[in-house]
This record gives C-alpha cells, sequence and structure tokens, in this order.
C-alpha cells in the first residue's frame, strides 16, 4: 500500500513540536536570561557593597597604621564563602592586610595598583572589586575583593538541564499527542482509502468503510457509503434494465422472425406463381409491385437478423460453424449481391484482391462482415470511390474496405462498434447494428477491426483474421504460387 | 536584591559593633619609631601627622565655621615640637577643603574661633582652666601627656613600650561636645579611664 508523504502524523508531531516547543523555549530563555543576568547584577551589587562596607572600617585602620585592625575588618567576609579573598594596598601600593579563605587553592590574586579607580569586573566566572579606602576626601589606599560566581554558573546548568527534560518530555508527549491523533484521524483516512482502492479494483459495489466515528471523519465515511449504496442500487437497476432489454430483444426478434419467413415464402410463392395477366400494363404493374414486396420482406428481414444476432451476441450464445471459405471468392460473391445498387449509385468499385485467401472461418458470418462494411462504405461514401483490399499476412488474412465519404471523427471512432452506435444521425437509415456485430463476429473468429479515418476525407476499416489451421496456410501459399490466368 | 544586600551590610556592621567600642584596645604601629631611627623628631613629624588625620574622622557642625571661606584654625598653647610640623603641615596641606590657620595661643587665650587645640605638656597647671574655656564649643582637645586624657582632653596620644605612637579617645568628651567622631576612630582608640590621674 502506497504510503502517505509526508504523512499526517509527521506534520502532526512537527506542528505539535513547533507550537508547544519554540513559545516554551523562548519563554524560557527570556526568564532564564533575565534571571541569570539578576543574579549576575545581584553579585556584583552586593559584592560591591561589602567591599564598600570593608573599606570604611578599614580607614581608620590603615590611616593611622593599625594592621590587626585592618585584618579584624577583614574578616567579616569569612562569613560568605563566595568571598574568595581579599586584600588592603595602602597609599604607596603596598600590601598593608590580606584575607584568604583557609583552603583556597589557586595562584595568589593579581596586584592592584593602589590608586586604580573603582570598578568591578566579572571575568572567568569571578568578580572582581576595587575600591578605593578613603575619609574625610582623603585616600589612604584601596582594597581589592575576588569573589566567586558559582551561583550563577550553577543556575545557569540548572536552567540548561530544565530546558533539556523540558525539551524531552514536550518531544515525548507530541508524540504521544499525534499517535493518539494519528488513530483519530490518519488511520482512518487510510482505511477509507483503502476500501475506495478495493473498489476501483474490484468494482464491487458491495463493499462498506468501516468507521462507526461521528467527526468529520465519520461523516465522511458515511457519505462515502451512501454514495457506494447508491452506486450499487444504481448499477443493479442498470443491469436489472439492460436484462430486460436483451429479453425483449431476443424475444421480439424471435417472435417477428416467424411471421417474416412465412410472408416471405407466400410473397416467393406469389412471384413464383403468379396468375397469368393478359394486359401488359397490368402485367408489368402486378411485377414490379412483386418485386418492392419481396426486396422490403428481405430488407425487414435483414433487420430481424440483426435483431436475432445482437440478441445472441448480448446473452452469449453466438456460435460459429467453421469450414475452409476463401475470402477472394466471397468478396466477390458479395460484390455480385451488391451490383444493382453499386449500378444504381453509379459508384465505381475498385478491387485489390489475390488469387484466393483461404481460412478456416464461418462463411455466413464472414460474408455478414464483409456485406455490412461494404454497405457502410456505399452508404456513407457519398457516391465516392469504394476500394476492397485482401492481402495475405502470414498466419492472417488482412480485409480492407475504404471508401472517401465523409469520414469519422475522433471521438466517433471509439464508440462506432458499440450497440445502436451511429457516427452520424438520423440521416441514414437502421439500427446502428451493423458495426457490433461485424466486431463482435471478428472476435469471435480471434481477429480484430480497426477503423482509420480523417474526418471528410473518408474511412477505411481493417480486419485481420488468423486463419486458422495450418493446413490451409500451406494451401493458400501453394494457392498464391499458381500463375495468374 | 535590595533587601538581600542590606542584610549582608547589617551583618557586617553588627559582627564590627560586636567587638566594642571602648574596650578595644589597637596597638598603633609606626615601625619608623620603633626602629629607633630619627629620634625624637620623627615621633612629633607623626604625631603632627594624626592631628590632621583626626580631623578626617571628625566632623564639626555647619556653625563652626564662620563662612564657607574661613579658615580651619589649629591652635597651640605652650611650647611643644610637634607645633613646628602643625606649622608646615598648615602651609601645605587642606583641611575640610578649607586653608588651615595655626595659632600660637597663651594659656588664658580666648579659644573660640579654635576647631582643634593642641595643649603641651608644660601646660599642666592651666589644663582645667583651658579645659573649661574649651568646653561648650566644637573644639577637639588634643594633647600628648600622660594623664591628660584623664582630665577631659579629647584625643591625647601616647608612646607605648615599643616606642608606637598611640592614641586615647574620652568617650564623655566625645560626647559631651557638639562633634561628630568617627566609630573606626572611637574602636581604634584605647580607653583613657584607665589611665591614673597624675
Amino acid at each position: 500500500m502506497r504510503r502517505p508523504h509526508p504523512s499526517i502524523r509527521g506534520k502532526l508531531i512537527a506542528l505539535t513540536l513547533l507550537a508547544i516547543l519554540a513559545p516554551i523555549s523562548c519563554v524560557l530563555f527570556i526568564v532564564g536570561s533575565n534571571e541569570i543576568r539578576d543574579i549576575r547584577s545581584d553579585m556584583v551589587t552586593s559584592s560591591v557593597l561589602i567591599t564598600s562596607v570593608v573599606a570604611e572600617y578599614a580607614a581608620a585602620a590603615l590611616a593611622f597604621d593599625s594592621r590587626p585592625a585592618a585584618e579584624e575588618a577583614l574578616q567579616v567576609l569569612a562569613a560568605n564563602p563566595r568571598f574568595l579573598d581579599a586584600t588592603i594596598y595602602d597609599r604607596a601600593g603596598r600590601r598593608f592586610a590580606a584575607f584568604r579563605r583557609p583552603g583556597r587553592t589557586g595562584p595568589d590574586p593579581p596586584a592592584v595598583l593602589a590608586d586604580a579607580e573603582p570598578r568591578s569586573t566579572l571575568e572567568g566566572g569571578r568578580i572582581t572589586v576595587v575600591y578605593p579606602i578613603a575619609q574625610g576626601g582623603e585616600r589612604f589606599g584601596t582594597m581589592v575583593l575576588h569573589g566567586a560566581m558559582a551561583p550563577v554558573t550553577s543556575r545557569v546548568h540548572a536552567y540548561v538541564w530544565g530546558l533539556w527534560w523540558l525539551t524531552l518530555g514536550i518531544i515525548a508527549a507530541s508524540l504521544t499527542l499525534a499517535w493518539a491523533l494519528e488513530r483519530m484521524v490518519s488511520r482512518r483516512l487510510l482505511r477509507l482509502a483503502d476500501v475506495a482502492r478495493q473498489i476501483a479494483r474490484g468494482a464491487d459495489y458491495s463493499v462498506r468503510a468501516s468507521d462507526r466515528g461521528h467527526d468529520e471523519i465519520g461523516l465522511l465515511a458515511e457519505a462515502f457509503n451512501n454514495m457506494l449504496a447508491e452506486i450499487d442500487h444504481r448499477q443493479t437497476e442498470a443491469r436489472e434494465a439492460i436484462r430486460m432489454r436483451d429479453e425483449f430483444l431476443s424475444v421480439a426478434s424471435h417472435e417477428l422472425k416467424t411471421p417474416l419467413t412465412s410472408l416471405k415464402l407466400r410473397v416467393q410463392g406469389l412471384i413464383e406463381h403468379s396468375p397469368t395477366v393478359e394486359d401488359p400494363t397490368e402485367a408489368a404493374r402486378m411485377d414490379k409491385s412483386f418485386e418492392l414486396a419481396e426486396r422490403q420482406v428481405r430488407r425487414l428481414e435483414k433487420l430481424v437478423n440483426n435483431l436475432l444476432d445482437v440478441s445472441r451476441i448480448a446473452i452469449g450464445r453466438f456460435p460459429l460453424q467453421r469450414e475452409e471459405v476463401d475470402l477472394v471468392g466471397l468478396v466477390h460473391n458479395v460484390i455480385g449481391q451488391f451490383s444493382a445498387e453499386i449500378a444504381r449509385l453509379d459508384v465505381e468499385v475498385g478491387l485489390d484482391l489475390p488469387e484466393h485467401a483461404l481460412g478456416l472461418w464461418d462463411p455466413m458470418r464472414l460474408e455478414q462482415v464483409v456485406v455490412n462494411l461494404l454497405s457502410n462504405a456505399l452508404k456513407y461514401g457519398a457516391g465516392s470511390p469504394v476500394e476492397i483490399v485482401v492481402r495475405i499476412d502470414g498466419g492472417n488474412a488482412l480485409l480492407i474496405v475504404r471508401d472517401r465519404g465523409i469520414g469519422i471523427s475522433p471521438a466517433d471512432q471509439a464508440r462506432i462498434f458499440e450497440r445502436f452506435e451511429r457516427a452520424v444521425s438520423l440521416n441514414y437509415g437502421g439500427l446502428g447494428l451493423g458495426l457490433h456485430i461485424t466486431r463482435e463476429i471478428v472476435l469471435a473468429h480471434g481477429g480484430t477491426i480497426r477503423v482509420e479515418s480523417v474526418p471528410g476525407e473518408g474511412a477505411a476499416f481493417i480486419v485481420e483474421l488468423p486463419r486458422g489451421i495450418e493446413a490451409s496456410e500451406q494451401m493458400g501459399e501453394a494457392w498464391t504460387q499458381q500463375p495468374q490466368p | 536584591m535590595r533587601g538581600r544586600a542590606g542584610k549582608i551590610a547589617r551583618r557586617v556592621r553588627r559582627a564590627v559593633a560586636s567587638v566594642g567600642l571602648v574596650v578595644a584596645v589597637v596597638v598603633v604601629v609606626t615601625p619608623a619609631i620603633a626602629r629607633g631611627g630619627g629620634g625624637d623628631q620623627l615621633e612629633y613629624r607623626v604625631k603632627a601627622e594624626f592631628v590632621e588625620r583626626f580631623t578626617r574622622f571628625i566632623e564639626w557642625p555647619p556653625t563652626a565655621f564662620a563662612g564657607p571661606d574661613s579658615p580651619f584654625v589649629l591652635c597651640v598653647i605652650g611650647r611643644t615640637p610637634v607645633a613646628n610640623f602643625l606649622e608646615a603641615l598648615a602651609q601645605s596641606r587642606r583641611i575640610k577643603d578649607r586653608r588651615v590657620e595655626l595659632r600660637r595661643l597663651q594659656p588664658n587665650a580666648d579659644l573660640s574661633g579654635c576647631h582643634l587645640v593642641f595643649i603641651a605638656s608644660d601646660e599642666r597647671p592651666w589644663l582645667k582652666q583651658i579645659l573649661s574655656r574649651a568646653a561648650g564649643h566644637p573644639i577637639v582637645t588634643v594633647a600628648d601627656s600622660e594623664g591628660f586624657g584623664r582630665a577631659g582632653v579629647l584625643i591625647n596620644l601616647v608612646v607605648d613600650d615599643q616606642g608606637r605612637v598611640r592614641f586615647e579617645i574620652s568617650p564623655a568628651g566625645a560626647h559631651q561636645s557638639a562633634l561628630t567622631l568617627n566609630a573606626q576612630l572611637l574602636r581604634l582608640s584605647q580607653a583613657s579611664s584607665t589611665e591614673d590621674v597624675p
């Protein structure tokens, strides 16, 4: 089964991730960076503040040269482990007093000029505060404090970890959500598509979509099922109508055939045993009437036979009586039958025939094919020349009947072989069964029929028939090798 | 944020205050004196320097000065080598962002224009009168003689066994006058109440 790409599930996962992760990440990033900035600025502020306080207390100690007092003031820093070390420099830049956290490792802090400007810097995870020691407008020295930024670092780590776990959680949640949505949407749609595919494959309108939901997809499935039921119903109706028509056709053609046969015999009997009339004018009038009656009976018989054939084709009873037939002889025979009409229409019939074209065919049916094609060519040829060609092509015999008449448009070419179809309208008589029966006969012989036509330039019907048994082929070759008379 | 910083500052102040203001004895070291180099002249120079530094840690009320341009007046009563160093200091330094004027006064002189009075040791007989004239005025009295602190001089400079200059502050004097003394100065001082009256 073909998988949709990209699938609804993929889209759902992507959308859910985007919809949840993007805003939460933004919010977390903003809140986190604000928080970290606050902590940093908080640490800087508190470091500067405590430095200023210690510097204030150390001012007198520095002014009156008391190291113990300065060291005592620095001891305040011991209370907070964040402060790593602090140094007090005198006015000359000499180290006056210092505090160093016990157990603190690493190199001594770099010396800072005693007259350095007050400042605070964050560098390498450490905060450095330089603060002047002054009193009453007099600068006595400088204090330098180093503090750790560990709380900021650990807070950043906490945020990064939080973000990581949140992302994992959201991915899991969106996968679950997408799975649930897929169950609700995607899978059901695929099942529906499956049903449609099954119907397309088997033309079985009795299958139904099994979705029982009450949501949009449920409604779609319901509409789908309703549509299937309607199609099924209509197809059954259509089949029934066709069956009834075929049955009617069969009954009607059989019913027509019986009185027609009797009528034909009576007309033939009348012609053969016509009463002797003395008056020549009256005799001629009677002869003409008999002739007309016989022609109309024949025409009627042909129509009824066509109907009978069609009904046989429809119910699949179309047996062939195969025997050895010469297609060329058959063509000559048919032209003989049409000689009166050809003369009446003053149509030139060109023949391109070999000596013989033998095959195992049903002679009656094959004659029907030639008759139908020739009568069509005469009918639609509009007085233009008609050409009949027979060729032997290996195991096949080729029959081409070409006219220079009105031709057939490409759209009509596809349907003229169907029942009751005609390329042109009712200006021309007939039931539109001739080409249908022709095709069915050709198909029953295992052959093919096609039409080549350019509208306005005429049409060529090309029949290709397998010649049947090998013996007949050899015989055909033997005949074709005979010298021309 | 401000609350946390305030808490830290309070903790620092409490730790410092707990040490005690008056009882603390801070040894003020003057290495040059301890080594003995330069003799007495260095001692007097350090004392004069201390006098100047005291002014950094003491606030006078605004009424103590006649105007914004009036000088900071250093008065010396009696004969002391410190006076010469104070003289040099008055010419080169500014105190409270004012020029410094040095006055050498007789023991019976009026002290009302003085901001700081240095009382030499030879003024011991008139000490009580001098102090009574200074009382009620924002005047810092400084001396460098045994027992002067006990007698009521606000700051008394002393030299300890190791030759270091130290100072004592009389807390009573600090509270009585209109002057404001920096707490750190008080911490560094030696309690003068423990001294004997000569």
